[in-house]
Formats: C-alpha cells, sequence, structure tokens
C-alpha cells in the first residue's frame, strides 16, 4: 500500500526530531498561559502538535505547508474534472508530498476496495427514530463500524512501533465508508429510501459520492464535492473536531471511537452550524426583499441585524487576516458555473456590502468572510436543501485530516493528552500573589 | 427540582467571579508551556477551570473540597446499607454542599422519574453484531438518547444563554437516571442472551436497582459495592480524558449526549479503561502460577520478575499521586469488612505489602503506590462479575455523575468553546534554536 510505504520511509528521521525535542530541550519555554486564556477555553494556548496543517492568519489554511490554491493546482485532477482527485489529497495530508496521478489513483483504489458496508450497520440505522439529527445517525454508524477495527483487534499482540499500521488500515477503511454511510442517511431520510448504496469502482471519491446522493448534476456535483472535502479537511489542530478526534485517539482508542468524538463536537452548533445559520441569513434576505435587494438596501438589512443584538453569520474571523481561501475558491467556483443564481449573486454582494458594515461598527478583527458564508449557498444549489445534512458534508470531509493525524499521532508515539485543571479559587489566588508583587518594590 | 433551585441560587455569585477574572486579570499568568509538555500530550499545563474535583498529590482525589473518608462518612446512606447514597453524592457534585437525607433521597426521585428507555433503543442494540464490545453498545445508546434532549430542542427554539443550563441540567438527570438501566440491560443481553427489559423499582435507590436489574447472586452486598463504585469513580478533575473529551465536546454547545458519547469513546481506551482488567489479569494470573495466595516471598520474586521481563505491575505507580489512592483504600476496606477471606482480596493485600517495596528497590516508579484500579476488579469479580470488558461500563456509569455535574457547571457560567492552539514541529526546533542563542 502506498500510503504504508511513504510513511514508512519518513518515520525514522521524524521519530528521530521528536525524540530530540522530548529528551534534550523539554525545558524550552515556548508559551505563557494567562488566566484569560484559562477562563478562554483554552483559547490560543500553544499547546498541541501537528505537522499535517497550521493556519497561517496571512494566507489561510495551509496542507503540510501548501496554501488552498497550491493545492488545487498542483494535485492530479480527477478525469473529465478541474478538480484535484480526492484521493491525492489524502496522499498529500498522510504522506506530505504532492502524488503523481498514479500515486493519488493508488489511493482512490484503495478506498474503491474497502468501500462496503456490513449489514448490521444498515439496520441499526433504520432501527433509530425518523426525525433522529443526521449526525447522531453518522456518528453512531462510524460506532457501528468498530466491530471491524483492526486495531482494537491487533492491540494487545502488536509492538508499540506497529500501532500506526493498524491505525492506518482502520483509517483507509473508515474514509472508505463514509460516503456510502452518509448518502444511506441522506435518501433514507429525507427520500425513504432503504436501498444499499453501491460504491462504483471505475468511478473517484467525488463522483461516487455525487452518484449516490442521486442528486441532479451528478457531474458538477461531483467536481463541488471533491472541492468541499479537500478544503474542509484539515484545520490544524485546535479545532474541537480534530482535537476531540486526537484526545480521544490519545488513550489508544481505535480511530472508530475517536473520529465518532470528533463528529459530536462537529455537531456543537458552535463548530458546525455556521454554514446553516449563514444560508438562512442570505434566505431571509432574499425572502424580505422578494429576491436580490439592493445595495442600499442590504446594507441597511445589515445595520440592522447588527443593531438587534445578532451577528451577520459567517463574517469576522478570529485568527485570519484575509479573506479566507476557503470562501474565495467556493465563490469561483460557483462564479464559473452559475453566476445568474440569485442565492449566488446576493451572496458576492453580501461580500461587498458586509466587511464594510463590520469595519464601520468596529467590532470584527478581520470582517471577512469564513468558510461557512458561501459552502452553504453552492449545495443549495444542486438541490441539497436539507440544512441539518450539511454538517454530515462537512464530517465526511473532516474525516481526511483527523485520519492523518490520528496514524501520525500513533507513528511518533504520541502520549495520551493530559493537561491539569485548576479551580476558580486557585485562580483568584494567582490574581492575589501578581496583585502582591505589583505592590512590592522592584528589585534595583 | 432541588438541584435547579440550589445552583440558581449560587449561580449569580459565581458568575460575578468568572467574569471578574476573565474581564479585569486576564493577562495574570499562570502557568509557562513547555516543548516537554507539548510533546508530552498537554502534560500538566495549567489550563482547564473546574471547581467540581481536585486532584491533590499529597492525598488524592477532593470532590467540592472533600476527601474520600469524608465524603463516605458524611453523605446520607441508603437505607439497610453502609455506603451513601449516589443520589447524595450528585447532589454535593451539583450543588457544592452535603445533602440532608432529603435532599439526597429527591435526586434518587428525579433519576426513579426517568428511568425509562424508549424502545428503539433496544432496537438498536440488538441490530448490533452479538460480539460488539459493551463499550460500543454503551455509547450508542447514549448517543441515541440525544433524539430526546432538551437542550437541542431549546437551543433550536432559540433559548437564552443564560438559560442554557436548565435543559442541560434536565438532560443531565435523564441521561444519569437511564445509564444504570443500560448498562444492566448490556450485560444480560451481550453475557446471558436476555432480552428483556430492565425495570427500575421506585423504592429502591440507584445502587440497589443497578445490583437488582444486574441479577447479581448477593444483591444487598452488590447494591453497597456499587454505591461505593460509582462515587469513587464519579469524578477526577477536568484532565483526564473521559472528562475532557466530554467537557470539549460540550463547549461546542452539543448536547451531553453527544458530549458523554465522547467522554465514554475516551474510556474505552485501553490507556484510560483498561487498567483494572490488566490489575485483575495479573493477579490471576499470580495466583494461577502459585495455585493460591503465594507466600509473601513468592510474590517479592515474581513481582521482579514481572519488572525484569520489562512489565510494569499493572496498577501500580501513579504519574500524579505520591500517597495510596485514597479510592484503593476505600475499596480494600470494603473488601476486607465483607469478604477478607476471599483469595483475591488476600492477594491484592499482600501485593499492596509487597509491591511497592519492589518498585522503590528498582527505583523506576515516582510513586510506587496503588492507584484504584488494582482493587476494583477484585470487588467486581467476587460477585460474580467476571466479564472483565465489563468493567469499563461499570466506569462509564459512575464517571457520568462528575461529567455531567461539569458539564452543567460550563454551561451555567458561559464556558467557550475550547480551542487550543497547535504548533508544527519545525516551530518547536525554532523555538529551541531561538532559546539556544545567547541574550
Amino acid at each position: 500500500m502506498i500510503l504504508h510505504e511513504k510513511i514508512s520511509e519518513q518515520l525514522p528521521q521524524w521519530r528521530e526530531r521528536i525524540r530530540t525535542l522530548a529528551r534534550e530541550h523539554a525545558e524550552v519555554v515556548v508559551d505563557t498561559v494567562t488566566i484569560g486564556e484559562v477562563v478562554g477555553g483554552m483559547r490560543d494556548t500553544k499547546s498541541l502538535l501537528t505537522d499535517v496543517s497550521f493556519v497561517d492568519p496571512a494566507h489561510g489554511i495551509l496542507f503540510r505547508g501548501m496554501t488552498i490554491p497550491e493545492t488545487l493546482k498542483k494535485l492530479p485532477k480527477a478525469r473529465g474534472g478541474k478538480m484535484p482527485l480526492v484521493g491525492g489529497l489524502y496522499y498529500l495530508l498522510m504522506v506530505g508530498e504532492v502524488p503523481t496521478k498514479e500515486q493519488a489513483q493508488a489511493v482512490e483504489a484503495e478506498w474503491a476496495d474497502r468501500a462496503e458496508l456490513p449489514d448490521h450497520v444498515f439496520k441499526m440505522l433504520k432501527a433509530m427514530p425518523k426525525d433522529t439529527h443526521p449526525m447522531t445517525l453518522l456518528s453512531q454508524a462510524v460506532l457501528a463500524l468498530q466491530h471491524d477495527s483492526v486495531f482494537a483487534k491487533k492491540y494487545h499482540n502488536m509492538k508499540k512501533e506497529a500501532y500506526w499500521e493498524a491505525a492506518l488500515e482502520d483509517s483507509l477503511n473508515l474514509t472508505a465508508k463514509l460516503p456510502l454511510i452518509a448518502t444511506y442517511i441522506y435518501r433514507m431520510k429525507y427520500f425513504d429510501e432503504t436501498k444499499k448504496p453501491k460504491y462504483n469502482l471505475k468511478q473517484d471519491y467525488g463522483a461516487n459520492f455525487a452518484r449516490m446522493m442521486k442528486v441532479l448534476h451528478k457531474k458538477e456535483y461531483a467536481e463541488l464535492m471533491r472541492l468541499y472535502f479537500i478544503i474542509h479537511s484539515d484545520h490544524e489542530s485546535g479545532n474541537a473536531s480534530a482535537h476531540a478526534t486526537h484526545l480521544v485517539g490519545s488513550t489508544l482508542s481505535d480511530v472508530y471511537y475517536a473520529f465518532s468524538s470528533g463528529l459530536n463536537a462537529l455537531a456543537g452548533p458552535l463548530h458546525g452550524l455556521a454554514n446553516q445559520e449563514s444560508l438562512a441569513w442570505l434566505l431571509d434576505v432574499h425572502k424580505r426583499f422578494g429576491g436580490v435587494p439592493s445595495r442600499d438596501d442590504l446594507h441597511k438589512f445589515a445595520w440592522d441585524t447588527l443593531n438587534s443584538g445578532h451577528v451577520i453569520p459567517g463574517y469576522g474571523h478570529g485568527v485570519l487576516r484575509v479573506i479566507d481561501p476557503r470562501f474565495v475558491t467556493q465563490m469561483e467556483f460557483a462564479k464559473k458555473r452559475f453566476p445568474n443564481d440569485e442565492l449566488l449573486r446576493l451572496a458576492d454582494m453580501v461580500l461587498d456590502v458586509v466587511p464594510a458594515v463590520l469595519k464601520e461598527q468596529g467590532k470584527a478583527k478581520n470582517p471577512a468572510p469564513n468558510v461557512d458564508a458561501i459552502s452553504g449557498t453552492l449545495q443549495y444549489y444542486y438541490g441539497v436543501r436539507e440544512f441539518d445534512f450539511y454538517t454530515v458534508l462537512f464530517g465526511v470531509g473532516r474525516a481526511l485530516g483527523v485520519t492523518a493525524n490520528y496514524v501520525w499521532a500513533r507513528a511518533l508515539g504520541q502520549p495520551i493528552e493530559r493537561p491539569k485543571s485548576m479551580t476558580t479559587k486557585m485562580l483568584e489566588d494567582a490574581v492575589a500573589d501578581a496583585v502582591a508583587k505589583a505592590g512590592q518594590p522592584q528589585p534595583a | 427540582m432541588i438541584l435547579h433551585e440550589k445552583i440558581s441560587a449560587q449561580l449569580p455569585a459565581w458568575r460575578e467571579r468568572i467574569k471578574a477574572l476573565g474581564k479585569d486579570h486576564a493577562e495574570v499568568v499562570v502557568d509557562e508551556v513547555t516543548v516537554g509538555q507539548i510533546v508530552g500530550g498537554m502534560r500538566d499545563i495549567k489550563s482547564l477551570l473546574t471547581d467540581v474535583s481536585y486532584v491533590d498529590s499529597g492525598e488524592g482525589i477532593r470532590l467540592r473540597g472533600m476527601t474520600i473518608p469524608e465524603i463516605l462518612k458524611k453523605l446520607p446512606k441508603a437505607r439497610g446499607g453502609k455506603m451513601p447514597l449516589v443520589g447524595g453524592l450528585y447532589y454535593l457534585l451539583m450543588v457544592g454542599e452535603i445533602p440532608t437525607k432529603e435532599e439526597a433521597l429527591e435526586v434518587e426521585n428525579e433519576w426513579d422519574k426517568r428511568a425509562d428507555i424508549p424502545d428503539y433503543v433496544y432496537k438498536m442494540l440488538k441490530d448490533m453484531p452479538k460480539d460488539t464490545h459493551p463499550m460500543i453498545l454503551l455509547t450508542q445508546a447514549v448517543m441515541s438518547l440525544g433524539v430526546n434532549s432538551s437542550f437541542a430542542r431549546k437551543y433550536k427554539e432559540g433559548m437564552k444563554k443564560d438559560a442554557y443550563w436548565e435543559p442541560a441540567l434536565e438532560d443531565s438527570l435523564d441521561l444519569t437516571a437511564k445509564l444504570p438501566v443500560i448498562a444492566a440491560f448490556i450485560y444480560r443481553y451481550k453475557y446471558f442472551g436476555e432480552k428483556k427489559k430492565p425495570r427500575y423499582n421506585a423504592k429502591l435507590d440507584y445502587g440497589a436497582n443497578f445490583a437488582r436489574m444486574m441479577k447479581v447472586a448477593d444483591k444487598k452486598a452488590y447494591s453497597d459495592l456499587s454505591r461505593l463504585y460509582f462515587i469513587m469513580h464519579s469524578d477526577h478533575e477536568s484532565g483526564n480524558v473521559s472528562a475532557h473529551a466530554t467537557h470539549l465536546v460540550g463547549s461546542s454547545l452539543a448536547d451531553i449526549f453527544f458530549a458523554f458519547s465522547a467522554g465514554l469513546a475516551g474510556l474505552a481506551g485501553p490507556l484510560h479503561g483498561l487498567a483494572n482488567q490488566e490489575c485483575l489479569a495479573w493477579y490471576q494470573d499470580v495466583l494461577k502460577r502459585f495455585n493460591g495466595v503465594p507466600t509473601r516471598d513468592d510474590l517479592y520474586k515474581f513481582a521482579w520478575d514481572t519488572l525484569n521481563s520489562g512489565k510494569v505491575i499493572p496498577g501500580y505507580g501513579h504519574a500524579v499521586l505520591r500517597v495510596p489512592d485514597p479510592r484503593f483504600t476505600a475499596f480494600m476496606a470494603f473488601g476486607r469488612a465483607n469478604f477478607p477471606d476471599d483469595e483475591l482480596v488476600r492477594l491484592a493485600d499482600m501485593v499492596f505489602d509487597v509491591v511497592p517495596t519492589v518498585l522503590k528497590e528498582q527505583g523506576k516508579a515516582k510513586n510506587p503506590s496503588p492507584n484504584f484500579d488494582a482493587a476494583s476488579g477484585v470487588l467486581q469479580y467476587h460477585y460474580g462479575v467476571r466479564d472483565y470488558e465489563f468493567y469499563t461500563v461499570l466506569f462509564g456509569i459512575g464517571r457520568a455523575l462528575g461529567v455531567t455535574a461539569n458539564y452543567v457547571w460550563a454551561r451555567a457560567l458561559g464556558q467557550p468553546l475550547e480551542r487550543p492552539k497547535s504548533v508544527t514541529t519545525k516551530m518547536l526546533e525554532e523555538a529551541v534554536d531561538k532559546a539556544k542563542q545567547p541574550a
């Protein structure tokens, strides 16, 4: 298996680097922790380690050091499409190099080999009530796959150095099966279909997904989903879905347990709901004005939204100082294919108007849009209009990044995550200490 | 509901304290982060906040400021038992005060009312393959209960931030009420092929209900053990993986069913929830090898053999504590009081006597004392619960008490989405280079 070979080759060096850091430089201080960070939810405390991706404030997310435009340009493309093969992106995340077309297809072929679901998964999903949230179904289905975990089976007879190999097997199985599970949930929940979807060996990941979703424009939707899965794959390690996957995996739970936890975090409104809220806001504007409003009307409406104490969903980013490139690529994708769609025109106008309004208001650090301000618009255009399903799509993409991290965490022997907690009183004591110290005369 | 009233009454003062810290003292430094801590898995980075429990390295866990012996002494006891009502412990964790017997019974009463399991949960569990791990079944069942989450429903309806904790409490009471029923069903279903739905008896407390639904032989004694067991496993501050995962997922405003599922998934990991099984297996190994409890000298030699073969003695050596885990002490006291002649208890006692000495001689372990895993399996085994992999499920029921209390308070105090920062290996190497340069 190509990923196995490529990771094997690199491992000795990586292990050496980590060992050196731990053994010889453990005492080097890289950050301080303030009360604001503790009360703020570990806010920006430098405490996690990953080499898969990094969020650069000036360029947005870097996958293995590459920007989104570079990634989209350099990765080998799907046949008959302009978007990269998802298999190529997985190769990049896992191996750290841009694959050749053959290498990307080797990953796609692995997926095709593994893209079958055991019967009990369908049965279990059908046993759940009709109104179950699709994220609950997805997360349960992932847990149901644990039954066949290679890692769990081998754990008791496996050396520590071999953990990553079983982890890679599980990760390939999981990512291969997710499109089947997600599309089954989609067709079952919203269309009452309980026919098992079939993965077509001749098609790539994106095309299979489009076909199994049974959308109208399969070819274009395949392209969209290649793009969508790639840009949602990873966003360094501190976001809640990546962190939860890593945290649970650090106990040597297999990737099914771990990723199910990541999905649960994604199901939280603060993490995975923003794209739905953005779309709802756009639709609200569209409805209120009976179509695309004038620039002035939109300007006024945006102010009304802010003045009523609400935020404009999808706008304002905590880290980036530029427009989220994941927004830009989706916007370009849409403009090329359906420039006259009203919702798209509205989204474009919002991009023009809202940052200015936010600047006038003066609250947001960066008034530019993030990925959530646009992704719903594209799904909506292609007929995927069940809002609560959008998080499932996010989850399928996110699996690519978190499983790459999971494999490397095992390969590099990352230990169980175990931060320390404090009580409110201890923080207050720290304040009292700091105040007392500040009151003392400074040493000359 | 008593917990609701009591928390309401305290909330303004707590909110004021947190606000003051966040607004007026945000810049005060409480810790430094080193390369070793990052490579070591956030190791001991002071970064989480909880007032429910705290682990002091010199004395072990304190729940709401109270030691284990204090808790066992002061909490109101179950009728006809020597151990406290689990409902009283839940009150303590949630409210921060020792309840009266009436108050503890009121929590027990709430559980009675909420202990019914919807039919689809059973159906879903039965649709899974027979050899599914019980922790998968438990986690799936918990997740499936999310269909009826008050929090998720009210969030959708647009509830105010100040009110988040109220449906969080509702959900937490529902979840903790249903866990013994789900766990007992999984046990009887998986290991005895029984499909009958267990029924919670309103006249019995949490511990007694669990013992009855588990259908162990000595129900009365096992009721007391279950009370003790759940209380001991309830909370261990916030940095352990099950507590942290629950908190992390909950911080995204996912409901408690999603959040606690993640906590269980963390507990299912061998490094977290497997130690008690490994301990028991080691004891069994000793008993088998010596055809019963060995002599002190034989045990001493066997312990050295274990170490010399590159293995550890499971349950001994604690990363944080420098004293015997008080939860271990409480478990051993229970075993000695109730079945002093049991071979495993006698062996566990002898191990406690011999192994710390061996570990000291070896000189590797920071603290050679036992943690609670060195005793908990022994007690379960005595009462006939001998399916090792089920022990993590029992741990999970207990752990729910602590993590749900934390979840409710995190919502009540508006704890934000957890969002630490990650760095790359290269950045750490650059930090090292920078540190090496002369100032």
